[in-house]
């Protein structure tokens, strides 16, 4: 392995008090949710919403300490640790927040096709005519039908089905993009891929002694299913899981998933 | 990075779905009995006579309707490809003394470069978004499946210090997204 990065020693209550700008608690503290990093336009708040401190971005404020070397913890500080974490994890899991590109798009399109023909019959019935168009002369059926017929029960039921999933999308907030990682300083926010995580993941637990192939998947846990070769593998599941998980502590996620770990023999 | 894609995305969302769900059951509630008598037409005569007793404004109302929802549903679908980078950033921020600007290029090349050099053959690239003035940092950093991402993400942090103390933007926020790739074995 090759980590010169590594910090053995990072582990939460025994690192050096970072310096910087003093925690406070941002403009949501009810937890609502609806608040967007502070105002939208004023980069000097930081993202957890830092609160009012100086309103010039170029205040003095000392300058930050660079550590050259990798010791430097990344997640916690000293005091006030919990809060710190809860109010930097709901800043990154909001950044990361999926933004419903899909089906933002799909409902656009559908309001937008539904509006061109009540324009167009709209504006046909302002001159007294009937519009002229032929493809959507089905829909005029629909005007004549009664209330009961199958195909308008049919019709009804799928505008109200539609109409509940586009709720769904809108109002709840959905699996992040990224996994939030801790970050040491309160205006960045820190996170790793999803894919990207498990492919790692499996790099390193493909490096284990004993291991000939390995597959993660990744949900509510962390999955390892590995191969080897070895007839008795003895503690080759305690070894991949202490791997993965020792990974997974230096990369100091939010909410650390539990490690699940399956051997199979495989010749 | 202020996501203001995401936030549109969840209002039209909401909007659109709670006016079809609305329409959805009361059309289904109307067609099973339950909002007066089912087996009526869905256009009463009633209905054509005051359409047609109301011509003047009625037909005029509704394409003005439909058009308001046309042209919203079609800046909704524009918005989806809307990048919300800035060109370049305003590094003097005392009105008094003009603007000094810096090409958003130019300082996002700088971190990149800053960040090339390191032990696990990363590739950064930063984008800034927001107002000039006010700038949001975004920063991909793709590096193999193999390599440390936790030191990776460390430098990556200690990178963005740097370019706030270059800039001297000590609040500049960042986004920083770490991106394991597959490498050919």
């Amino acid at each position: 392995m090759t980590t010169p990065d590594r910090d053995p020693s990072e582990r939460p209550g025994q690192e050096p008090t970072v310096q910087g700008p003093t925690w406070t608690t941002g403009p949501d503290p009810a937890g609502t949710g609806h608040d967007v990093p502070a105002r939208e336009h004023d980069a000097s708040r930081g993202w957890a919403g830092a609160d009012a401190r100086d309103e010039e971005m170029d205040a003095p404020t000392g300058p930050m300490p660079v550590a050259e070397d990798d010791t430097a913890p990344r997640g916690h500080d000293g005091g006030g640790t919990v809060i710190r974490d809860r109010e930097h994890r709901r800043a990154a899991v909001r950044a990361f927040r999926p933004r419903r590109t899909v089906p933002a798009t799909i409902a656009a399109i559908l309001l937008a096709a539904a509006a061109i023909p009540t324009v167009v019959g709209a504006v046909a019935a302002m001159a007294g005519r009937r519009a002229a168009l032929p493809s959507l002369s089905w829909l005029a059926g629909f005007g004549r039908m009664y209330w009961d017929a199958p195909a308008m029960l049919t019709t009804s039921a799928v505008a109200l089905l539609l109409g509940l999933v586009l709720l769904g999308s809108g109002l709840t907030a959905g699996r992040p993009r990224l996994i939030p990682l801790a970050s040491a300083d309160p205006r960045s926010v820190v996170g790793i891929s999803r894919p990207g995580l498990r492919r790692h993941l499996t790099a390193v637990a493909t490096r284990v002694d004993g291991v000939s192939r390995a597959r993660v998947q990744m949900g509510r846990r962390v999955r390892v299913v590995v191969d080897t070769p070895l007839r008795d593998p003895g503690d080759l599941s305690a070894r991949v899981t202490e791997t993965v998980t020792a990974r997974l502590r230096e990369l100091e996620p939010f909410r650390p998933p539990p490690v699940n770990v399956v051997v199979r023999r495989r010749d | 990075m202020g996501d203001r894609t995401g936030r549109v995305n969840r209002v039209g969302l909401t909007l659109t779905g709670l006016v079809l769900t609305v329409v959805g059951a009361a059309g289904l509630a109307r067609g099973l009995g339950l909002l007066g008598p089912a087996h009526q037409r869905v256009v009463t005569p009633a209905a054509g006579e005051f359409t047609a007793a109301n011509a003047a404004w009625f037909w005029p109302a509704l394409a003005l309707l439909g058009l308001i929802v046309l042209l919203l549903a079609l800046r909704w679908l524009v918005i989806q490809a809307r990048r919300e980078a800035v060109r370049f950033l305003d590094l003097e921020h005392d009105t008094g003394h003009g603007t000094t600007r810096l090409g958003a290029r130019t300082a996002a090349g700088a971190i990149e470069d800053d960040l090339r050099e390191g032990p696990h053959g990363e590739l950064a690239h930063a984008t800034f978004s927001g107002a000039p003035s006010a700038p949001r940092l975004a920063l991909d950093v793709t590096l193999p499946e193999d390599a440390d991402p936790a030191g990776s993400a460390r430098r990556a942090e200690r990178g963005v210090t740097r370019l706030r103390q270059a800039l001297e933007w000590e609040h500049m926020p960042a986004v920083i997204r770490i991106r394991p790739v597959r490498t050919h074995r």
